[in-house]
C-alpha cells in the first residue's frame, strides 16, 4: 500500500543522509522523496511515499521518531491531505505541430514555460495520474525529456504540523493496533 | 583554552575517571591536553582494543565509556566495536580526531568520512564544524548515551579545532531529551493483570534492558516473590537474576537449556521485557506469535513489532514497568494465579536436562568443556566474579555453566557475535571492578584477533584471569560444519596454533598450560595466590559440540539434546 509520510526535521547538513539511509538499511523502499525549507529555517519538511505493508509502516514511523534530528513524524490520512507533484516535460516540436501541443497542454492547465524552434517545455503540477496522463498524450510527438520532483503534501482544514505539538507523545495511529493479523485462539501444547 | 582542553575538561566535569584509547596525528593536541591535565588515559595495543576495553568498562559499571582514536584508520578500527556496543545497546562516547576542516572533503592524508561509516551504527554522530559548537556537541552526546535505550555517540572533531583557542564555549541549547516520556496507562497494565490471571502457561522473559535499566533486577526479584512466574534470559539478560534462583529457567535460545526453550516453544503468554527477539531466540517470528498473548515491554517502541507481532505493547523502562506492575499485583490481593501444573512440567524438564548435563561436570583426563567452565565457576563461586567470554562453542559452554551471582556480571558479544571481544573487554571490566576476580573465557580462534591486548593488560597489571579452551579448531564452525556441511572442516582447524603460555611469558604474565584436572586446580591456586593477570592454555577435546541446539528457522520446542528421550 502506498503511504505519505510528512516529517518535521532539522534544517541541518547531514539531515536528508540520514533520514535515507534509514531507508535504506532497514529494507523499505523510498518511492518519492522531496525535501525544503519552511517557513521557520532552522526547519525542514521531508514528504516521502513509500510502498509497504502496514506493520511496516508502523515500524518506519517509530524507527524515524527516535532519530535526533526528526522532531515530528506524521502519516498522512488517504482524503485527508492535498498531495502535488512538479513536472518539466520538454517535448520534440516544430512549429507546424506547436498548437497541438499547447492545446493539450491547456486541457490540463499547464504552463508552457520555453519554447524554441524544434521544442516545447511544459511544466505542470497534479498528482501522479494527471502527470501520467499528460505524458501519454505527448508520447507520440516524442519527449525529450522529463524531469519530475517527489510528492509534497499538507493536511486539510488547520491540521498542521506544529512544533508547540513537540512535547507531547508520539502519536499511535489507529491502524497501528490492528497491524499485525489476528491472533487464533490458544491451542494447548501442554502434553 | 584550546578545544582540547574543553574536551578533557568536559570529560572530568563528568565525573570520567579513564578513557581508552590510541594516539596520532590530528588527536595529538587532544594526547597533549591529557598529559598537561594528567588525565587517567590507558593506551591500548589496537584501536579495536580501546573501544572494546571501553565497552567491558561500561557493562559492568554502568556508567558511559569513553574511548578516543585518531583520524582515518584510528577511527575506521573503532567500527566493529561501535557497531558491537550499538547492537548490544552499550554507552559510549567515542571521540575521534578529524582532518583540519579546510582538508575535509580533499582526501587528506588519513582523512576517512567517520561520520558517514557509522551513521547506521550510532545512536547519533557529529562532526563538530563551529568551534563555539564543541562543548553542546560533547553535552549532547553524552546525554544522548544513556538516553532512552543506550548505545554509542561518536564524536568527530577536526585538529584546528582542537587545537583553536576557544574563549567560551556558549551552549547555544540545553540538551532537552528529545522525546518525552510515555507514561503506563491504566488500561494497559489491568490489561496485563488480566492476561496473567487467565493464562496457565506464562513465561517471564528477560532481556539485557533488564540489566541497564537502573533497579530493574530488584524490581524483578520482587516480582518473581510475588508471582513465582517461570523465567527465562537471553544470553544478554544473564545475570539480570542470579543463575541459582528457584523461578530461573537458566538461558534461552540457540544454546539455552531444554526447559527455557519448551518454555519459550509452549507458553500461552510470553510477558517479554528489554528483549528484542533476535533470531537467536525466536527464529520465525510471525510463526512463533500465533496461538498466544505476548506482552512486549521495551524502552525502545521501535524493538516493539520489529520482529515479533504483539498483543499488549509497553514503552517503558523495565525498572518502572516492574515497579508499576509490582504496584498493581499488591493492590489486588484476590490475584493468585494457579499455576503449579506448568510449574511442575517445567521443574520435571529441568530435572531430566539436570541429570544430563551433571555427569559432565566430572573430572577426567582429558578434561571436558563443560568441566572446565563449571570449575572454573566454582573456584570463585561466593566472590561476585564477572565472567567474560569472546565468541563461539566457549562463550555458549560458559553462558550455560558459568554461574554468576550479580547483574553487569556476564560480560559477552551477543548481537554482533564480535571474535576477539573477550580479552580487551575483560581489560575494562576489572578496570571498572578492581576487586572482583574477572574470569575471561577465550577460544583460541578469537584470542588470537585481539592478543595484542595481553601487553595493556601486563602494563596495567589487572587481576584478569584467561581461559583459553583451546580446541584447535574455530569449534562453532567446525560444529556447524560437521552438522551441516558433510563434515567439511573448511578453514575451520587451526593446529597449528602457538604456545600461549609462552606468549603470555613474553609479555611478562604467567601462566601454565593445563591437561589435568590436578593441573587445572594447581594453575586455579596460583592464578588467585595474588592479583596480577594469569593466563591458562586449556586443551579441550574437538569433538565436545554444544547442546542443546536449536537448528537455523526452528522452533524453540524443537531444539536437539542427545540423551534427553524416554
Amino acid at each position: 500500500m502506498l503511504y505519505v509520510l510528512s516529517l518535521l526535521v532539522e534544517n541541518k547538513a547531514g539531515v536528508l543522509s540520514r533520514v535515507s539511509n534509514l531507508f535504506a538499511r532497514r529494507g523499505f523502499n523510498i518511492k518519492s522523496l522531496a525535501v525544503g525549507e519552511t517557513n521557520l529555517p532552522e526547519l525542514s519538511r521531508i514528504t516521502i511515499t513509500v510502498n509497504v505493508e502496514s506493520w511496516q509502516m508502523v515500524q518506519i514511523r517509530k524507527q524515524l521518531y527516535k532519530m535526533p534530528d526528526v522532531l515530528m513524524v506524521r502519516q498522512l490520512k488517504d482524503g485527508e491531505h492535498v498531495a502535488r507533484e512538479l513536472v518539466f516535460i520538454k517535448v520534440a516540436c516544430n512549429a507546424s505541430r506547436r498548437g497541438e501541443v499547447i492545446q493539450i497542454a491547456d486541457i490540463f492547465r499547464a504552463h508552457i514555460v520555453d519554447v524554441a524552434t524544434e521544442s516545447l517545455t511544459i511544466e505542470l503540477s497534479g498528482n501522479a495520474d494527471k502527470i501520467s496522463a499528460l505524458t501519454a498524450l505527448l508520447v507520440p510527438y516524442g519527449i525529450l525529456e522529463l524531469v519530475r520532483t517527489g510528492t509534497i503534501a499538507i493536511e486539510r482544514g488547520l491540521e498542521r504540523m506544529n512544533i508547540d505539538e513537540l512535547s507531547r507523545p508520539r502519536e499511535a495511529d489507529e491502524d497501528e493496533e490492528e497491524a499485525w493479523h489476528e491472533v487464533p485462539a490458544i491451542s494447548d501444547p501442554l502434553p | 583554552m584550546n578545544g582540547a582542553e574543553h574536551v578533557i575538561r568536559f570529560l572530568m566535569g563528568k565525573g570520567v575517571d579513564y578513557c581508552f584509547g590510541y594516539p596520532g596525528g590530528p588527536v595529538l593536541v587532544l594526547y597533549d591536553a591529557i598529559h598537561r591535565l594528567q588525565f587517567p588515559h590507558w593506551r591500548t595495543r589496537h584501536e579495536q582494543g580501546a573501544v572494546h576495553a571501553a565497552e567491558g568498562y561500561a557493562r559492568v559499571s554502568g556508567k558511559p565509556g569513553v574511548c578516543i582514536a585518531t583520524s582515518g584508520p584510528g577511527a575506521t578500527n573503532l567500527v566493529t566495536g561501535i557497531a558491537n556496543a550499538y547492537l548490544d545497546s552499550t554507552p559510549l562516547l567515542c571521540i575521534t580526531g578529524a582532518v583540519n576542516r579546510r582538508d575535509i572533503g580533499r582526501d587528506a592524508f588519513q582523512e576517512a568520512d567517520i561520520t558517514g561509516i557509522t551513521d547506521p551504527i550510532t545512536k547519533y554522530n557529529y562532526l563538530v564544524m563551529e568551534p563555539n559548537q564543541l562543548v553542546p556537541i560533547l553535552e549532547e552526546a553524552w546525554e544522548l548515551t544513556t538516553d532512552g535505550r543506550p548505545g554509542p555517540v561518536l564524536v568527530n572533531i577536526p585538529k584546528d579545532i582542537l587545537a583553536l583557542d576557544i574563549d567560551k564555549a556558549t551552549p547555544t541549547r540545553p540538551f532537552i531529551p528529545h522525546r518525552p516520556k510515555p507514561q503506563l496507562s491504566a488500561d494497559v497494565m489491568s490489561d496485563i493483570i488480566a492476561a496473567l490471571e487467565t493464562t496457565r502457561r506464562p513465561l517471564l522473559l528477560v532481556g539485557g534492558g533488564v540489566i541497564l535499566s537502573p533497579g530493574a533486577p530488584d524490581e524483578l526479584a520482587g516480582f518473581l516473590d510475588n508471582t513465582h512466574m517461570p523465567v527465562t534470559t537471553t544470553l544478554m539478560g544473564k545475570g539480570a537474576l542470579p543463575s541459582d534462583h528457584p523461578d530461573y529457567l537458566q538461558h534461552v535460545g540457540m544454546h539455552g537449556t531444554v526447559q527455557s526453550n519448551q518454555a519459550l516453544g509452549n507458553c500461552d503468554l510470553l510477558l517479554a521485557v528489554g528483549t528484542r527477539f533476535s533470531d537467536r531466540v525466536v527464529a520465525n517470528p510471525v510463526r512463533y506469535s500465533r496461538g498466544r498473548t505476548i506482552i512486549h515491554v521495551d524502552i525502545d517502541s521501535s524493538e516493539i513489532g520489529k520482529n515479533v507481532p504483539t498483543n499488549i505493547e509497553v514503552e517503558d523502562d523495565a525498572g518502572n514497568f516492574f515497579r508499576e506492575l509490582n504496584a498493581a499485583i499488591v493492590r489486588r490481593p484476590d490475584f493468585a494465579p494457579d499455576w503449579n501444573d506448568w510449574r511442575n512440567h517445567l521443574a520435571g524438564l529441568s530435572e531430566r536436562y539436570n541429570r544430563l548435563v551433571t555427569p559432565l561436570y566430572e573430572p577426567t583426563t582429558p578434561l571436558r568443556t563443560q568441566y572446565v567452565v563449571k570449575h572454573a565457576s566454582r573456584r570463585v563461586a561466593g566472590l561476585n566474579p564477572i565472567c567474560v567470554t569472546d565468541v563461539g562453542q566457549h562463550q555458549m559452554f560458559a553462558a550455560q555453566h558459568f554461574d554468576v551471582e550479580s547483574p553487569r556480571s556476564f560480560i559477552t558479544s551477543g548481537g554482533l557475535g564480535t571474535m576477539g571481544f573477550g580479552l580487551p573487554a575483560a581489560i575494562g571490566a576489572a578496570k571498572a571492578a578492581p576487586d572482583r576476580p574477572v574470569i575471561a573465557i577465550v577460544g583460541d580462534g578469537g584470542i588470537q584477533m585481539t592478543i595484542q591486548e595481553l601487553g595493556t593488560l601486563q602494563e596495567f597489571n589487572l587481576h584478569v584471569i584467561i581461559l583459553i579452551l583451546d580446541n584447535q579448531t574455530l569449534g562453532m564452525v567446525r560444529q556447524w560444519q560437521e552438522l551441516f556441511f558433510d563434515e567439511h572442516y573448511a578453514a575451520s582447524l587451526m593446529d597449528n596454533n602457538p604456545d600461549f603460555v609462552k606468549i603470555a611469558a613474553a609479555y611478562g604474565i604467567r601462566g601454565s598450560r593445563v591437561a589435568t584436572p590436578e593441573e587445572y586446580d594447581r594453575a586455579f591456586d596460583e592464578a588467585l595466590s595474588d592479583r596480577r593477570p594469569y593466563l591458562m592454555h586449556i586443551r579441550v577435546p574437538k569433538e565436545d559440540n554444544v547442546y542443546p541446539m536449536i537448528p537455523a528457522g526452528q522452533d524453540p520446542q524443537d531444539l536437539i539434546m542427545p540423551g534427553f528421550g524416554e
